[in-house]
């Protein structure tokens, strides 16, 4: 599919958390988008419904018809939660296009997605508990489940928290892209780490967790039959991304209070 | 400006007395012990944040190590359970009284780890009733159940960051960050100063009457303490299969309700904004 240049719908792919999302956002949710809106549907919030309900369908199907062993039907599944994902994708597009952006549906989308992803892992753990017959694999599929809540809630209660002293946007975009700031060139230990963790960050930009490659993973690993493998690696990410980012806000708002009880002390002088 | 006035809280399990066991815990356990630790000094309010949620984890371990058919093993676990309860509610008392109720970091910690101590104990609950009574169905409730409450608090933290630059624009007369959290969740934008659109759709007379009974059963029946209570009271008489049917429907209905509220309450506002 080619590449369609509407800023409005590029503006999401400077948004993305993530390679795998900048490519769906960019290359393949533009065309649904475009679908859409060609077909009458401008609500955006009827596709981050229809999103949901896409991704509801592979999670009944893996526990209703265990039919695992057929080629056929593992590419079904994977086609559905990558059709699923860049659904996603192009409500905030439509959104835009259309002049329809909302609060509502920012907020909607969010809650979709998270309990989406719930469902999805837990279903997928108890599929390949039932296929190997290790129990592990469910314990893999609710952790997975689990993480991925509370990454949503440390996130969203950090955001709720922002005041006028802490740029979030520029801490989430040094977060996302890894843009080097300008004391990264000097020679001194806090430049240098500043520099490394640039570095880092454009490494994780790549490799990170974030929903197109929860979904990305899920869908290769089912063509190839190996749920287990997935199961693995999607726990490790997210415990990996749980502590990383509880790190990080920690460390923020540790700052902030430090900053907020410098400040009363020097007013009460 | 007129200041706002704060009742309902950002993180409703968290920081708002929503059931009858949270009150009785807070009035004859957690005040005395937040005046006998405030009088001592030198407690930090976040490490007792952290001994609740190491206490829940023990009481996990608990019940998931120690054979339940015996009766003090099913007390140890009650105990360690309301301990957990009873810090978790006295921290915030103890931050309040020691001038400290404002700092940003124990609010975030507090919030994260009840939420993550929920989660495991719930799923270890519907872990251990699964091996007793040999159902699966109970582990799927339990884990569920525990999903449900991180999920409840998610709903409303994402409303209150989707809303926030709005609020902060109104330029209310805020004394503290404590003030503005809760500010941030409590204000209506159609009525908050400043906004003349005045009138706030009322609900129908069938929504609200169907309303009512809802948020009643929602906010009294499964509330902070009750996530609580029922493991204890349903724990010491070894029957979880009882409670695990009972928490999960009750948080079902109480996911879907606040659902819909909140969205209600987002899309006036967002009219408000609009308008």
């Amino acid at each position: 599919m080619g590449k369609i240049a509407d800023p409005l719908i590029t503006k999401e792919g400077a948004n993305t958390e993530s390679f795998y999302d900048f490519l769906i956002s960019r290359y393949i949710a533009p065309h649904f988008t475009f679908f859409f809106k060609k077909r009458g549907v401008t609500n955006p919030n009827v596709v981050s419904l229809f999103s949901f309900v896409l991704i509801l369908i592979p999670s009944a199907m893996v526990l209703i018809f265990p039919l695992i062993d057929s080629i056929l039907y593992r590419i079904i599944i994977a086609v559905l939660v990558q059709v699923s994902f860049a659904l996603d994708c192009s409500d905030g597009q439509l959104a835009r296009i259309t002049g329809k952006t909302s609060k509502l549906g920012a907020w909607l989308d969010k809650v979709f997605d998270r309990v989406g992803q719930f469902l999805v892992f837990v279903c997928f753990g108890i599929l390949a508990w039932r296929q190997y017959g290790n129990v592990r694999f469910l314990y893999l599929g609710l952790v997975t489940g689990y993480g991925l809540a509370l990454f949503t809630l440390l996130v969203s209660l950090f955001d709720s928290l922002r005041f006028d002293d802490l740029d979030l946007t520029k801490v989430a975009t040094h977060r996302k892209s890894g843009d080097q700031e300008p004391d990264a060139a000097d020679g001194s230990s806090k430049g240098k780490r500043k520099a490394v963790f640039s570095v880092l960050s454009k490494v994780f930009f790549f490799l990170n967790f974030g929903i197109g490659e929860r979904y990305l993973y899920l869908s290769f690993f089912i063509i190839l039959n190996r749920v287990d493998i997935m199961l693995y690696i999607s726990t490790f990410l997210t415990m990996l991304r749980v502590l990383g980012i509880s790190h990080f806000i920690y460390k923020k708002l540790k700052k902030l209070d430090g900053m907020r009880i410098k400040d009363e002390e020097t007013k009460i002088r | 400006m007129k200041k706002q006035k704060s009742g309902n809280q950002t993180y409703p399990d968290n920081d708002r007395i929503d059931s009858l066991y949270t009150f009785i815990t807070e009035k004859f356990v957690v005040k005395p012990l937040a005046q006998f630790v405030t009088g001592k000094g030198g407690w930090i309010p976040s490490v007792i944040t952290v001994t609740s949620f190491v206490l829940i984890l023990a009481a996990s371990a608990t019940l998931l190590l120690l054979e339940q058919g015996r009766v003090i093993n099913r007390v140890v676990v009650a105990v360690l359970m309301e301990s957990s309860f009873a810090l978790g509610l006295s921290s915030r008392q103890i931050a309040h009284a020691q001038g400290t109720g404002s700092l940003l970091l124990g609010a975030w910690l507090d919030t994260y780890l009840k939420r993550a101590g929920e989660m495991i104990l719930y799923t270890t609950i519907g872990y251990v009733t699964w091996r007793y009574r040999g159902s699966f169905t109970y582990f799927i409730m339990g884990s569920c159940t525990g999903f449900l409450f991180t999920y409840h608090t998610v709903i409303y933290a994402l409303k209150d960051a989707v809303f926030f630059d709005e609020i902060k624009n109104l330029n209310l007369e805020i004394e503290n960050l404590a003030e503005v959290k809760r500010t941030v969740s409590n204000v209506d934008l159609r009525t908050a100063p400043g906004k003349s659109t005045g009138e706030a759709k009322r609900p129908s007379r069938h929504g609200a009457l169907l309303c009512a009974p809802l948020r009643l059963l929602s906010r009294f029946s499964i509330g902070s303490g009750e996530r609580y209570l029922y493991p204890i009271l349903f724990g010491l008489i070894h029957r979880y299969d009882i409670m695990l049917p009972l928490v999960s429907v009750l948080m079902v209905v109480k996911a879907v309700f606040e659902t819909y509220v909140l969205s209600q309450h987002i899309k006036g506002n967002e009219a408000a904004l609009g308008a």
